[in-house]
């Protein structure tokens, strides 16, 4: 009986705490009935995730190759100088590979610039000074800025990278710079976004050290805040250029010559094995990149 | 730019709370003193005046002879950047090299170019001044190594080292001692008052122990509900009636 009757006691104690943390039953019910009316709009029936025999034979004939991928191509007749898939796959890799880490360096460019006018950090930068006397063009510029980069982040990101990529085919191609500037538009847009955030949620308590000791806004910026958030922001681009792999090689399917090429064609000729070749492939690269990262971020770690 | 600091009838009040109530003290150039209390008592608030991170609410303050209610905020970051201030709790980079943190202390004499040059690649002299600090605080192998690296006391000296660079003319120490083994604290208050006489800076040390006061300090000064109690060498001061139970002292002291 006690139990209950102390959590009610400190649910009443803090009105800011206890007003949201009573809202939540609620708010589930109203999302999970939000669920169900909208699986009901699309007219949802679990029974048809029950195949019939034919897809049944298809869906086995694909997860079985799963442990058997090709070695040596499905076709039976080609071109004598065709190179073997294991070449073609390994060398769509390395172009895999290739577009992502081009579109990292515009992306993350963009993601320190607008991620830097996001954040709060540099305007308020002195707020930690206890203080008084501060820049005026700061204080009014800073919000309007600020609001700005996000908006413009938010823009970007909410475009998807192949809808950008279908955007820039036909304006530039089936070019490596369509490639890259599709990626590089929304994941500079994500990365604005979440390095605004680790900029602003840093820990102050060395920046208001250096305020206190005479450093100006910029300096407690650069000196106090960034340092702290830079190893998080340093992972998380490690973490999207992970991301960029999988979406370069998903642009092979508008024609890049990355994994996603190879693997639609030969999807459409229904050669599994083959399919299954280029996504271990895949996934190889994607385990290594993830090896790789999770070094690096054990070296930074704070 | 001198060291003295002088409260005048200083009021703080945050909000409906009165923290300081019509202070007058009066701390010479070079003087070291400490600051007793109990919880509560201003003493946090009384250094953080010095500085102008807190600013009263009547009365004035003024560090070498300068009103600080009268700075723009250019001339209160260069008095600030004489005003060296040690936190309990430190306040540094943690993941960056020791030379980074101690060479932070000179960013409020810097313009903006030259403290980024520095962040991107210190200059030699600016090294040189570095280690030579961290040797006289007793760390002078740790100038590339990472801050969080270090222990908790090896830290603690990295902080005096950055206080330094400063080339302070005011020394603030907030409770530097406060959650430190004895041995330790006897040593950082040992270091911290040898360090403000050979620079002839101004020591002011806010402290929970009078036996650390009485060994070290030849003026105390003790607050008690945001007023100075007492003032003068702690021998002669009873300054263990401060941490008795409120409704005794207060019978005695009344207001």
């Amino acid at each position: 009986m006690a139990a209950p009757e102390a959590a009610w006691t400190v649910r009443g104690r803090g009105p800011a705490r206890g007003g949201p943390r009573g809202a939540r039953g609620p708010v589930l019910l109203l999302l999970a009935l939000a669920g169900l009316w909208a699986a009901w709009v699309l007219r949802l029936d679990p029974r048809a995730l029950w195949p019939d025999a034919q897809a049944w034979g298809l869906a086995g004939e694909f997860f079985g190759r799963a442990f058997t991928p090709a070695l040596s191509h499905q076709a039976s007749s080609l071109p004598p100088d065709t190179p073997s898939i294991l070449t073609i796959a390994l060398r769509a890799a390395v172009t895999t590979v290739v577009f992502a880490a081009a579109a990292m360096p515009p992306s993350i460019l963009l993601g320190l610039l607008l991620g830097f006018g996001a954040s709060t950090a540099w305007w308020t930068g002195d707020r930690e000074s206890g203080g008084r006397r501060r820049f005026a063009w700061r204080r009014v510029l800073g919000p309007v800025v600020s609001a700005a980069c996000r908006f413009v982040g938010a823009a970007l990101r909410s475009v998807h990278e192949l809808l950008w990529a279908v955007l820039f085919l036909a304006a530039f191609g089936v070019t490596p710079l369509a490639a890259v500037v599709a990626l590089a538009l929304p994941y500079g847009g994500t990365l604005a976004k979440v390095f605004a955030e680790m900029i602003d949620e840093a820990p102050r308590d060395a920046a208001g050290a250096l305020a206190e000791a005479g450093a100006g806004p910029w300096q407690v910026f650069w000196w106090g805040r960034l340092p702290r958030a830079l190893p998080d922001m340093i992972a998380y681009a490690l973490y999207r250029f992970e991301c960029a792999l999988r979406s370069a090689a998903v642009l092979g399917f508008f024609g890049f010559p990355t994994l996603g090429y190879h693997l639609a064609a030969s999807f459409e000729n229904l050669y599994y094995g083959e399919v299954w070749s280029y996504l271990w492939t895949l996934l190889l690269l994607v385990v290594t990149v993830d090896w790789w990262s999770g070094a690096v971020r054990r070296r930074l770690a704070v | 730019m001198t060291g003295d600091v002088n409260f005048q009838g200083v009021d703080v009040r945050f909000g409906a709370v009165p923290a300081l109530r019509a202070l007058d003290l009066r701390v010479a150039d070079g003087e070291a003193v400490a600051l007793l209390g109990p919880s509560g008592a201003g003493k946090t608030t009384l250094l953080r005046l010095i500085n102008g991170s807190v600013v009263p609410s009547a009365g004035t303050v003024r560090v070498g002879g300068q009103d600080l209610a009268s700075l723009d905020y250019g001339a209160l970051r260069r008095l600030r950047s004489r005003v060296a201030v040690i936190h309990q709790d430190l306040r540094l980079v943690p993941n960056v090299s020791v030379a980074r943190n101690v060479l932070s202390g000179g960013l409020g004499r810097q313009g903006f170019w030259s403290s980024t040059r520095t962040l991107l690649r210190p200059r030699d002299a600016e090294l040189e001044a570095a280690h030579a600090l961290l040797e006289r605080v007793g760390v002078a192998d740790k100038l590339f190594h990472r801050t969080d690296r270090l222990s908790g006391g090896q830290q603690q000296r990295v902080a005096v080292a950055r206080a330094l660079y400063q080339q302070p003319r005011v020394m603030l120490a907030d409770e530097p001692v406060a959650s430190v083994d004895p041995a330790r604290a006897h040593d950082l208050v040992t270091l911290l008052t040898r360090l403000a006489r050979e620079d002839g800076a101004t020591l002011i040390m806010s402290l929970h122990s009078p036996e650390l006061a009485r060994a070290f300090f030849p003026r105390a000064v003790a607050l008690r509900d945001g007023r100075v109690a007492a003032d003068g060498p702690p021998s002669e001061l009873d300054l263990d009636a401060l941490y008795r139970l409120p409704a005794e002292a207060d019978a005695g002291g009344g207001a």
